[in-house]
């Protein structure tokens, strides 16, 4: 129970490890804007093609993506319903009181259910391919022409960094002190949503005063190893492009191109 | 080896803020270039309190205090030029560990600095190495023994090349295997690099193996010396809240018995063989 995976990074030696953060980053981002240019059966057999050709590229069982699409399904198959059922026009198989079942309802249905599926699969690939910290360190990129205007996005990616790193550390703090109430009587797991409620805040406050505790920690070791703001500062983790990185681009280039072609 | 004073402190006062006591009173003190110094004393004597003030992590609050580092007086102005000097490790391997892997956490300190990307892909493989954590360089801490935190903690402190390093009871949280790990690398490193190492401690064994021993009361010094000479002082440490290393306690002990033992015998070791050679009818 000690170790939890931030984020759904799997380890993996497959090409597509190997494009670069930031691109893959982006890349997620677009597809959820090309995916609506698709609008007929050749656009979203040429998006469905490219999602299945970057799932096989992760070269990982298929369970992994199902658990990625699993918490949405309910979501998918709701908006889908509305489509099939609410869609007028095309021939109508069936019609009761205000639903249709029209042939225009089944064509929308599958395209919105595509759309969801395709755009979640896409996402996945992402978070399942790129660790968290690269993520991290992409979206400080993506978040560049924010500076000009003023917005700290060096301090920020440092924040995120220190607070992906101390995530295991606070959960194994959770534990202990949930431990150490427990063999003090304390009872998590019965009662109402009131009795649990009040169970918690025995957790919640020694738990806000240990990491108060840590920050100040921190915030010392930080200073002493000479920490002053994160100006003049030089980097070890660099993200660099390579040349994978064009086939990346490439293979989403020739999506949009077949996208607007077909469509 | 040159014999040169690298810290100096003079009638170096400090009391916190809404304190009624000082944690730190006249303190005088001179430590040599490549010595090992171990700082004792119980739970709230000033021990952490004089690290902090040794790295400009705190400031004495008396105006006429001085502390002298490295040739550089430590003032608010000097604090960043007196860091460079000085590297801690502190007590907490989770507290302390800031990058996400290994090789960030030590690449930490030289981005701060603005080292070169890189001297710091020179000196990062280099530093892992010489504390035995090179297989571990992109581990996460999450996965490291509290042992191996501490030693990514010092390797840390190797790369920015300091000439003294404080290990603020950096051995205190961990198992005795760990903590023996942690000190060989350290007096290793002592002599490789001439560094000068103040350790901050209560445990009394590793206290042992320094050059001198000074002891803490009350934020006042109450007995200096080698740690044979501080150790002999029994009565004084056990008034300061300290049990002696066992070899000295069996010493003592034996010395209460009636049993003299030559005060040429400094290790556990010699202290066997004394004993072997005896006819002792007890």
């Amino acid at each position: 129970m000690t170790k939890i995976i931030i984020g759904r990074y799997i380890p993996g030696s497959a090409l597509i490890y190997k494009f670069d953060a930031r691109g893959k980053l982006l890349v997620t981002f677009l597809f959820v804007f090309a995916i609506f240019l698709a609008n007929n059966w050749p656009t979203y057999l040429v998006a469905t093609l490219y999602t299945g050709l970057a799932i096989m590229g992760t070269g990982l069982r298929a369970h992994v993506f199902w658990d990625g699409v699993k918490p949405m399904v309910l979501l998918i198959l709701f908006t889908s319903a509305l489509q099939l059922f609410f869609s007028t026009g095309g021939t109508v198989y069936f019609h009761w009181w205000g639903l249709w079942l029209t042939s225009t309802g089944i064509v929308n249905a599958i395209f919105i259910f595509l759309r969801f599926t395709l755009i979640i699969l896409i996402s996945t690939v992402m978070t399942v391919t790129t660790q968290p910290l690269a993520i991290s360190d992409a979206m400080e990129w993506l978040l560049t022409p924010l500076k000009w205007v003023g917005v700290p996005v060096a301090q920020l990616a440092l924040v995120m960094s220190i607070a992906l790193r101390f995530v295991p550390t606070l959960f194994d703090e959770t534990l202990k002190i949930m431990n150490a109430q427990k063999a003090r009587g304390a009872d998590f797991n019965s009662g109402g949503l009131i009795k649990r409620s009040k169970a918690i805040a025995p957790l919640i406050i020694p738990l806000f005063i240990s990491s108060l505790e840590i920050a100040v920690d921190l915030a010392t070791a930080m200073e002493a190893r000479g920490y002053q703001g994160t100006s003049g500062r030089t980097r070890y983790r660099v993200l660099s492009w390579q040349k994978y990185d064009l086939l990346n681009a490439g293979a989403f280039v020739v999506l949009l191109i077949l996208l607007k072609v077909l469509g | 080896m040159e014999q040169k004073d690298i810290i100096k402190l003079s009638q170096v006062d400090f009391t916190y803020p809404e304190a009624e006591q000082p944690a730190v009173k006249a303190l005088n003190l001179t430590l040599q270039a490549g010595t090992w110094t171990a700082l004792i004393g119980h739970n709230g004597s000033g021990k952490s309190t004089v690290s902090k003030l040794l790295d400009g992590l705190l400031f004495p609050t008396n105006p006429d205090s001085q502390i002298m580092i490295a040739g550089l007086p430590l003032t608010p102005e000097t604090v960043w030029e007196v860091r460079k000097h000085v590297g801690i490790v502190f007590q907490n391997p989770d507290h302390q560990f800031v990058g996400a892997t290994v090789a960030d956490d030590v690449a930490f300190g030289l981005e701060n600095r603005g080292i070169s990307r890189a001297e710091m892909q020179r000196r990062i493989p280099a530093v892992l190495a010489q504390v035995g954590m090179a297989d571990y360089a992109d581990a996460e801490p999450s996965h490291l023994s509290g042992g191996q935190k501490q030693r990514v903690a010092i390797a840390g402190v190797l790369a920015l090349k300091p000439q003294i390093m404080i290990l603020d009871e950096a051995t205190a949280m961990l198992d005795p295997e760990g903590r023996k790990m942690v000190i060989d690398i350290v007096r290793k490193m002592m002599v490789q690099d001439h560094l000068t190492i103040i350790s901050i401690t209560h445990d009394l064994d590793e206290a042992n193996l320094a050059d001198q021993v000074l002891v803490l009361d009350d934020g006042q010094l109450i007995a200096t010396g080698t740690p044979a000479e501080v150790f002999q002082k029994a009565a004084l440490l056990e008034r300061s809240g300290l049990a002696l290393p066992f070899f000295y306690q069996l010493k003592s002990e034996l010395m209460a018995q009636g049993i003299n033992i030559p005060t040429t015998i400094t290790t556990e070791t010699e202290l066997v063989a004394y004993l072997c050679q005896l006819n002792l009818n007890m």
